[in-house]
């Protein structure tokens, strides 16, 4: 931005729209600014370096060379970690301030570490599980993110706690539920919040934002097996509480793409808020009302607790009424659960009614920020509610036809009437 | 600062060799102490992302009937007692506690038959066997070449001592697979 800016100062100079004072003004502004460019890019080559070559060990090491001794092989197992370790102790005693260095080395003794455990397990043909292997993987590299302060270390450990809970609860058979996971969870936050105080504007820290919101949603079903149908409610809290910390102002007043925990909160509510407008859902939960919750179930009302807190706490620094609707969609969602156990049919109709709002308002936001996109969205969530009754009303093939043609009709005239109110402003 | 975070990377790297070292020691000593068993076996050729290619074996020898299907359940851990009988391991049998002797290895069950004969069916905690990449493909074709031979004989090297088991290694009629491999694959050079 600034490169470009010091571009465009001759001709800006030439045609008089600031004088020579000005523009020397502004370079000397910029000559005092270190170049942020420039040193991202040394993180960003250093990091994809540091990843290749850990990446590209491991690869050498699975070829698996039978040609040499189990003693040379385990030589070549161990020493990049050797390497690792000391590179990561050189960086911490003479170059600590450096990002640079400490994201490329904290990184490259992450992969030595899975690269050593690995290739001891294939020289001696132990089998193990591979959520075993990520277990350990990634308890020795928790240490790492904090002594090192590496984001991509917290990176790759985030990704490795949720491969982790995927395999445990997912690809496993029998299924378990991933306890750990929460506990290593609980682990990388306090970076996060370091993260959020300190460097709330880096690109690290916007994907953090998202590695956490998609992680969480990921393994939110391990509680699949035991809580049936009610698991929907948990996804509820949980992004209801994405939602309400999307909302923090350190989050709120970054660009919206980089505010992971809003995005995916929003459109994770509004989805399970289509899938709740079925019939079919709602009969089950009626016909379940009368079994025993399982032990999981304290997992909902932990997680039910917890948004509540956060409304409270969200709330009192802002205003209640200016918080975005939707955030309040578990509250209704935990009403509706207890209209459901008197009648099904309550429920499924209020659903409806709830995701109607929710498009209406979301398009009144659009229209007050001026944002074409949240407005579309708006007319999607409207749209989508739509074809979700095709399937389970019986109203004609004209009435549809009308109803298709007003969505595709608002659509047009609000995005026009959007472009036009620009263009008036501009002018 | 630095008197808490260089104590602590100091720990950090301690625990990042003892796991390593922890195998390595732990595998060392059932090599070492271990009672040697082999293993008829049947392998196949996936591959791993971190460690690389392996065959799978399987065992013939890796059923056992029983009276009571209903007292066993799958992904259970038990432990499987071995006797020698004419140069292979036998099932002597199987308990849900940890016997006396040396001679057994922990396993997992694999699934239990609900008809009758009554059957166990083990996952044994060595049925990988690492083979360098160039290997591994071959030493299946080779496998499947034995099956259809009734004189080829292919069995795995397994050291047991107390529930724990090291593969050593997987041998056709007597010798290495890797050096029969290695032997085809150089007589196609």
């Amino acid at each position: 931005m600034s490169k470009q800016l010091l571009k465009d100062l001759p001709e800006l100079v030439q045609a008089s729209v600031i004088d020579e004072a000005t523009a020397d003004r502004i370079r000397h502004h910029y000559a005092g600014k270190p170049d942020l460019s420039s040193s991202r890019l040394v993180i960003v080559f250093g990091v994809l370096g540091a990843l290749l070559v850990g990446l590209g060990i491991i690869l050498i090491i699975a070829h698996n060379w039978d040609g040499f001794g189990k003693t040379i092989k385990l030589g070549f197992a161990l020493f990049p970690l050797l390497i690792g370790q000391l590179v990561c102790a050189f960086v911490l005693l003479r170059r600590p301030e450096s990002s640079a260095w400490r994201e490329s080395a904290a990184t490259f003794l992450v992969m030595a570490v899975a690269a050593g455990i690995s290739i001891v397990s294939q020289v001696y043909n132990i089998e193990g599980s591979l959520s075993g292997f990520l277990f350990i993987w990634m308890a020795l590299t928790l240490p790492v993110i904090y002594i090192m302060r590496s984001s991509l270390a917290s990176l790759i450990y985030i990704c490795g706690i949720t491969w982790y809970a995927c395999e445990l609860s997912y690809f496993h058979y029998p299924n378990a539920i991933a306890w750990w996971y929460w506990g290593f969870l609980a682990a990388a936050l306090p970076y996060y919040y370091y993260l959020f105080t300190r460097h709330s504007r880096s690109n690290f820290f916007y994907f953090h934002s998202w590695l956490l919101a998609g992680s969480v949603t990921c393994v939110l079903g391990m509680f699949g097996d035991q809580l049936e149908e009610l698991t929907v409610f948990l996804y509820m809290n949980a992004f209801a509480i994405f939602m309400l910390l999307g909302q923090l102002d350190t989050l709120r007043n970054n660009r919206l793409i980089s505010n992971g925990f809003l995005i995916a909160g929003s459109l994770g509510t509004s989805a399970l808020l289509l899938f709740l407008s079925f019939e079919g859902f709602w009969q089950e939960i009626f016909r379940q009302r009368n079994e025993i919750p399982s032990m999981a179930f304290n997992a909902y009302w932990l997680s039910l607790a917890i948004a509540i807190g956060l409304l409270i706490l969200v709330g009192l620094r802002q205003s209640l009424l200016k918080l975005n609707l939707k955030s309040y969609a578990f509250i209704a969602a935990f009403i509706l659960l207890l209209i459901s156990h008197a009648s099904p049919e309550v429920p499924r109709i209020l659903v409806n009614i709830l995701l109607f709002a929710f498009g209406v308002f979301t398009i009144r936001d659009g229209a007050h920020q001026n944002r074409l996109s949240i407005l579309n969205y708006g007319l999607m969530i409207i749209s989508a509610l739509i074809v979700c009754r095709f399937f389970d009303t019986h109203m004609s093939f004209v009435t549809r036809g009308l109803l298709f043609v007003a969505v595709g009709a608002g659509f047009f005239v609000a995005n026009y009437w959007m472009i036009r109110k620009r263009k008036n402003q501009s002018a | 600062m630095k008197r808490v975070i260089l104590p602590l990377f100091a720990l950090t790297c301690l625990a990042q060799w003892y796991i390593p070292g922890k195998m390595i020691s732990d595998q060392e000593k059932i090599l070492s102490e271990g009672t040697t068993f082999r293993f008829k076996t049947a392998p196949i050729d996936p591959a791993d992302p971190f460690r690389g290619k392996y065959i799978t074996l399987s065992f013939e020898e890796d059923h056992v009937e029983v009276v009571n299907p209903s007292e066993w359940q799958q992904a259970q851990d038990v432990f499987v007692t071995l006797r020698d009988s004419a140069g292979f391991a036998k099932i002597d049998r199987v308990s849900m506690y940890e016997p006396e002797g040396d001679n057994f290895l922990r396993a997992k069950i694999r699934t239990v038959t609900s008809y009758e004969p009554y059957t166990l069916w083990l996952s044994y905690p060595f049925e990988r066997f690492y083979l360098e990449e160039s290997k591994a493909s071959e030493a299946e074709r080779l496998y499947w070449s034995t099956q259809s031979d009734s004189t080829q004989q292919v069995y795995a090297v397994v050291n047991i001592l107390k529930g724990e088991a090291a593969l050593k290694d997987v041998m056709i009629n007597d010798r290495r697979i890797a050096d029969v491999v290695k032997e085809i694959n150089d007589r196609k050079d």
